[in-house]
């Protein structure tokens, strides 16, 4: 049984789509080009983030959303269609261990997003993501933010947001493979905290007026009702980065950063068992937290031209979760992990890049698994190209192939999974 | 041996070329940058027909006429690259034009390389000497009076209004030297070359060349132009 957890654990993370962010609006509103704000689309540059730092204000022109809502269409549409093939080794069956395989036109998502400017001192975001065959949708971002209380250090947003990560899920060159460390517990583990989702919670960030410093700190607390704490299920993370635009042709540009995180979550509740059934956790009586962290560092250096980047992006964490948050638990687990990705954007609508994940066990918390269970690393390729680039939006050919292995997550434990995905397609943007 | 000098060759190399950085590899460099940056207003060509222009009530420079509005230079000069970097670095307030200090002043220094390429009178003439800004007196009832006076007296309520707000009884018939309509400053709201009293005090003296915005250089004293300074800021109160 654990073991066809463990590998639906690992299917659903390749599974799982990290919707990229990018608004057309904005550039609607502005006048500029996706280029201005994006390396490649979807990642940001510095002067897209300096953007999004000031809550979609560009600080000269009049930013204000609603002054100019006649004048440009306000919401952006997002869907990807394309052909996806999956493949997945070591799966149980009646007929024994085998390859599952899923190929074919993949039910496409949309997405519909709005962000804008209510006063010099507000902006509002929202996302809803996901519809798709089932015709239900979910709130992927919902905040409000309090833009410069005083000083530009000083701004806080609240609702569903995503946390200020190495480098961010929603802003990857590979939709469907998500950064593995992100997503990593030790094996067995009941920690719910997912860094890579975005969370309910309470961001306080800064940066400087132009390029260079910035920090944010965010207190979450868990969507799912199981802690009897007032505050359900903590988790306090921090990231400050350094940016430096040097006056060279060779590195300009360097950025280092240092991210952390402290969380709690509960390891006993009161049961309830259903007429016939067994004893099941009952919401908001989970008690006896345990903590989990994670510490690490980031550094991305951009080499050549800065309007034609080859981007080097590295992220590396240590992490750890106390023993009882992990099923047959009796020590502390340590793991670490991270990824190394170069890419490089010789032409505005071309990017093109590969990318190495990986996480290791430093010690089980339960001490009779094998060291690697649950061990993963793989490798992702991807390639995009705009045929279409304007400030109403775009129209991206996606390709992104990807392999990754979890160790001893198999039906015969030595044998680990192996997950492989292909995707071929267009990512639109509107 | 070889095996192991061969990577500090390169990274030697590297370097050398980096140093060795022209104007023509800098023009290179700045149409990447405005690609990116500047084209989808100022156009490809430079001649601010790119495709999002007509959506600001400003229209977008013509870089190709070699005509600055905001400038250190006398009037009918050409602007420093001080001047031009500060436009670019700043952003131009009211108007679409944001401040690009995030994109770096190696970025900076090359889309101002490509910016003088488009106007033949940076390969013909220098740019005028960057005017002396004499120290700022004391901003005083008196000298905010006296810059009253002066603003009465240099007729600046025929375009500008009394009160500053833009709306002159000459304001509705101003035109700009390409023959659009001109957009007359409101005082009181943003300004821009700037709104800090040095920037105010360069405004008035070096003028908006390409607008009907004169020098007021041959005209006025300093404290003269300090006391309009000063009028202008009570008006911003």
């Amino acid at each position: 049984m654990r073991t066809i957890s463990k590998s639906l654990l690992a299917a659903a993370l390749l599974l799982f789509c990290a919707r990229a962010d990018a608004l057309p609006e904005f550039a609607r509103k502005t006048g500029m080009a996706c280029a201005a704000c994006h390396d490649a689309w979807p990642r940001l540059n510095d002067f897209g983030e300096l953007y999004r730092d000031r809550g979609y204000r560009t600080g000269a022109a009049d930013d204000n959303s609603w002054s100019h809502v006649l004048d440009y269409f306000p919401i952006s549409l997002r869907a990807t269609v394309g052909y996806r093939f999956d493949s997945t080794t070591h799966q149980p069956t009646d007929q024994g261990d085998t390859t599952i395989n899923h190929g074919g036109f993949a039910f496409p998502q949309a997405d519909i997003y709005f962000g804008g400017v209510l006063s010099k001192h507000v902006s509002i975001y929202v996302d809803v993501a996901g519809f798709g065959k089932s015709g239900t949708a979910s709130v992927e971002s919902a905040w409000v933010r309090l833009n410069d209380l005083g000083t530009n250090w000083l701004n806080i947003k609240v609702g569903i947001l995503e946390l200020d990560l190495p480098v961010s899920m929603h802003r990857s060159f590979t939709i469907f493979s998500p950064f593995l460390v992100y997503g990593f517990h030790p094996s067995g583990s009941n920690n719910g905290f997912q860094m890579g989702e975005n969370q309910l919670g309470l961001e306080v960030s800064g940066h400087a007026k132009r390029t260079g410093l910035r920090y944010a700190l965010t207190l979450t607390s868990s969507g799912d009702t199981t802690s009897a704490w007032a505050f359900n299920a903590p988790a306090l993370y921090g990231h400050v980065t350094y940016t430096a635009l040097l006056r060279s042709r060779v590195v300009p540009r360097i950025r280092v950063g240092a991210m952390g995180n402290v969380g709690w979550w509960p390891t006993t509740f009161k049961t309830l068992t259903p007429f016939g059934g067994m004893p099941q956790n009952v919401d908001g009586t989970g008690s006896d937290h345990k903590l989990h962290a994670r510490t690490g560092l980031d550094v991305q250096m951009v080499f050549g031209e800065l309007a034609r980047p080859i981007t080097l992006t590295a992220a590396w964490m240590y992490g750890q979760e106390e023993g009882a948050l992990v099923a047959n638990g009796t020590q502390t687990a340590h793991f670490h992990g991270g990824f190394v990705q170069l890419d490089y954007t010789p032409i505005l609508p071309l990017t093109f890049g590969a990318r190495y994940d990986g996480v290791y066990n430093l010690q089980q918390a339960d001490p009779t698994q094998p060291d690697n269970t649950n061990q993963q690393d793989g490798v992702s390729v991807f390639c995009r190209y705009a045929v279409w680039l304007s400030s109403w939006g775009s129209l991206v050919v996606h390709t992104e192939v990807s392999s990754t292995e979890t160790k001893n997550a198999a039906v015969i434990p030595t044998n680990p999974v192996r997950n492989t995905l292909v995707f071929a397609g267009f990512d639109f943007l509107l | 041996m070889t095996m192991i000098n061969t990577p500090l060759f390169l990274v030697v190399a590297l370097l050398s070329t980096s140093a060795m950085a022209d104007d023509s590899k800098s023009l290179r460099y700045g149409r990447d940058v405005s690609q990116r940056y500047c084209a989808s207003c100022h156009g490809h060509a430079g001649d601010g027909f790119g495709t999002s222009a007509r959506r600001f009530d400003n229209t977008a420079t013509d870089f190709g006429r070699g005509i600055y509005k905001c400038r250190t230079t006398p009037t009918g000069t050409l602007p420093t690259d001080d001047d031009l970097r500060r436009s670019v670095r700043d952003g131009l307030f009211d108007s679409g034009m944001p401040a690009f200090v995030a994109i770096g002043m190696l970025q900076i220094d090359d889309v101002i390389t490509l910016i003088k390429s488009f106007s033949a009178r940076f390969a013909h003439e220098r740019p005028g000497m960057a005017l002396s800004v004499p120290m700022q007196p004391a901003s005083t009832a008196e000298s905010i009076a006296h810059g009253a006076q002066v603003y009465e007296t240099m007729k600046c309520a025929n375009c500008h209004g009394p009160r500053g707000r833009g709306r002159g009884p000459a304001a509705a018939t101003l035109r700009n030297e390409d023959g659009s309509e001109a957009h007359v400053t409101d005082l009181a709201g943003s300004l821009k070359c700037g709104d800090s009293p040095t920037r105010i005090y360069t405004t008035i003296m070096t003028g908006m060349d390409g607008t009907p915005m004169s020098s007021y250089a041959e005209t006025l004293e300093a404290k003269d132009a300090w006391a309009l300074v000063h009028f202008v800021q009570s008006l911003r109160r």
